[in-house]
């Protein structure tokens, strides 16, 4: 029965045209090749990866322990009164790297590794649009689920008389998403440029490591090990290579826009300068990832 | 212009040829077997066809398409069954929705899954389905939006004969419609059911490219033929003897035992039945394919 609807689609669609010998060039082409067809493909491969974790099951850890922290930090610190929710806030910006780091670099190398890759790429998809449309689905995802919990945090919160400040909060939630966009970049970039999945989680933590924990210590080492392991000093290029750090630059941002303190100038600029260096800690990666990516056989 | 054509094709990975130099040409509306012993370089060609890896040397194009340069525009043309895993946490009515979506039809996922067998399934995950199924569900996707060129990577895996049975008929039917099938098998008589043409492919080089007929005249490889009688006289063997193009041509008691032709066949048993004998029992041994493949790939030589 389904035979009469494939031969009808054969009458109607551009099977005519082969009949003739030519390609039916211009119906297809064009639709792969218009932006509409471009976004298409990124909004098909964008909610797949969206809902993937929902669809998995595996979604709920990330949830679960957003809102362990998000939830208990509420619970316990609304009636500390230098407290506000924009802190809570601030507070689940600090953990957000780690969270997506474990939670997001099985991104790409986990199909990979099993070969659901191939699926994906049996279909009119570049594999750029397999990476581009990987991370706006996973960021998507991040987005929603610490949204989500922050909403749970802040009835929480309310119900046991904290202080809300709205802009502070508001702002603070646009530099967490910020914060995620980076370390998603950073997951995905890493997923993308590696085959197996425990070497992608082994890079990404490594990256978070040595981006959240110890880069400021880090001029300090180097000074240490060119110093023959005798004293160390710090260097002169010590602050800036500290300010080139994704926690230095949310920092800035946060204290620059949320707690409305005074900062240091970034590289002699203006505090928003810090987004510049975040950018390129998101950007930095992705392209690595997708150099890596576009190269390999699956 | 063909619908698949390789050219001096050629992939080396380090110090391994998995890929010689080939060159091969699917006709667009047939279906093209593609043949070789395990390890001959045919899931290679396929990854190369479809861009999983990137060839040494050499250019591979579906309907003028280069799978390099034109992968995209390629792929929607085409309906693949490459090597791969199922997303297990997605339902066989999502997956198949999830290639209608990518490609941009409107495909019913419904339909399609009661065509390849999965009608009662559809809402099931597919972490559940036994091979068989998984194969029945990727040959689904396959064939959604009504690719021009099929491409199958071994198709009947995990497959059981009835199984196998349909993939032919789907095949046939795809090809009824217009479509052009590209499908690689070490199974010779999936190929030697649906094929028009079959190109074997042997340690990373084609080692022939013709129809099935074409390719056993070539290397005269032939049935033997056993026709049991009632009575078997001097006359009848004589007229067996006499026969053109039979050979071997053994006489004991009631048995003639000969090595023909397949189109030989009747006129041996007409032969054999010339002073009336009543025939009691024909027997084939219709291994000839297996011999063609074994000639060809160095089985057998």
């Amino acid at each position: 029965m389904t035979d009469t609807a494939t031969s009808d689609d054969t009458a109607t669609s551009d099977e005519t045209t082969n009949g003739t010998g030519r390609p039916p060039d211009t119906a297809t082409d064009t639709a792969a090749d218009s932006i509409t067809g471009r976004l298409g493909a990124l909004s098909v491969l964008g909610r797949r990866s969206a809902l993937d974790p929902v669809r998995s099951g595996n979604g709920y850890v990330t949830v679960v322990l957003f809102l362990l922290v998000a939830g208990l930090f509420a619970y316990t610190q609304a009636d500390s009164p230098q407290v506000t929710f924009s802190n809570i806030v601030g507070i689940v910006s600090m953990v957000a790297p780690f969270l997506v780091v474990v939670r997001c670099a099985d991104a790409l190398a986990a199909d990979r590794e099993s070969g659901r890759v191939r699926g994906l790429l049996a279909l009119p998809f570049s594999r750029r649009q397999v990476l581009v449309g990987t991370l706006l689905g996973r960021l998507a995802w991040f987005v929603a689920a610490a949204f989500g919990t922050l909403a749970v945090a802040l009835a929480v919160f309310l119900a046991r008389g904290g202080v809300v400040d709205p802009t502070a909060s508001l702002v603070g939630f646009g530099l967490l998403c910020l914060q995620l966009t980076v370390y998603v970049g950073v997951a995905v970039g890493v997923s993308a440029a590696v085959a197996t999945t425990a070497r992608a989680v082994v890079v990404a933590s490594a990256v978070w490591l040595v981006t959240q924990l110890f880069w400021t210590e880090l001029p300090v080492l180097v000074s240490y090990l060119l110093n023959g392991f005798e004293g160390a000093t710090r260097p002169e290029w010590a602050d800036t290579f500290v300010a080139l750090g994704p926690l230095a630059a949310f920092e800035t941002l946060s204290t620059a826009f949320v707690q409305g303190g005074s900062v240091r100038p970034v590289l002699g600029g203006e505090p928003w300068s810090a987004l510049v260096v975040l950018f390129v800690w998101f950007a930095a990666p992705v392209l690595f990832g997708l150099r890596r990516f576009e190269r390999a056989s699956l | 212009m063909s619908a698949l054509e390789l050219r001096s094709l050629q992939k080396r990975y380090g110090e391994v040829v998995a890929l010689r130099d080939v060159d091969l040409t699917v006709r667009r509306g047939e279906v093209f077997g593609f043949l070789g012993p395990n390890g001959a370089g045919k899931s290679t060609t396929i990854d190369i066809v479809l861009d999983y890896v990137r060839p040494t040397d050499g250019t591979a194009t579906v309907f003028g398409l280069d799978a390099q340069q034109e992968g995209e525009r390629l792929r929607q043309r085409v309906g693949a069954l490459p090597d791969m895993r199922l997303f297990g946490h997605l339902t066989a009515r999502q997956h198949v929705q999830f290639v209608a979506d990518a490609k941009g039809c409107d495909d019913d996922p419904v339909a399609l899954l009661d065509r390849v067998g999965l009608g009662r399934v559809v809402d099931y995950t597919a972490d559940g389905f036994s091979t068989g199924m998984g194969q029945r569900l990727k040959l689904a996707m396959a064939l959604v939006g009504a690719p021009d060129l099929l491409v199958l990577d071994e198709p009947s895996t995990g497959l059981d004969p009835n199984g196998a049975r349909e993939m032919r008929d789907i095949v046939r039917e795809e090809n009824a419609r217009g479509a052009t099938v590209f499908f690689s098998s070490h199974i010779l008589e999936q190929v030697e059911a649906v094929c028009d043409r079959v190109g074997i492919l042997s340690d990373g080089e084609i080692v022939a490219e013709d129809s099935i007929e074409n390719l056993r005249d070539a290397t005269g490889t032939q049935a033997t033929l056993v026709v049991s009688v009632d009575s078997l006289t001097e006359r009848a063997v004589a007229a067996v003897r006499d026969l053109e193009d039979v050979s071997d041509v053994v006489a004991d008691e009631n048995r003639v035992r000969v090595t023909c032709p397949d189109e030989r066949k009747a006129a041996v048993v007409d032969a054999v039945r010339t002073d009336d004998a009543t025939v009691l029992d024909i027997e084939s041994d219709d291994a000839s394919l297996e011999r063609l493949f074994a000639t060809y790939t160095g089985g057998l030589r």
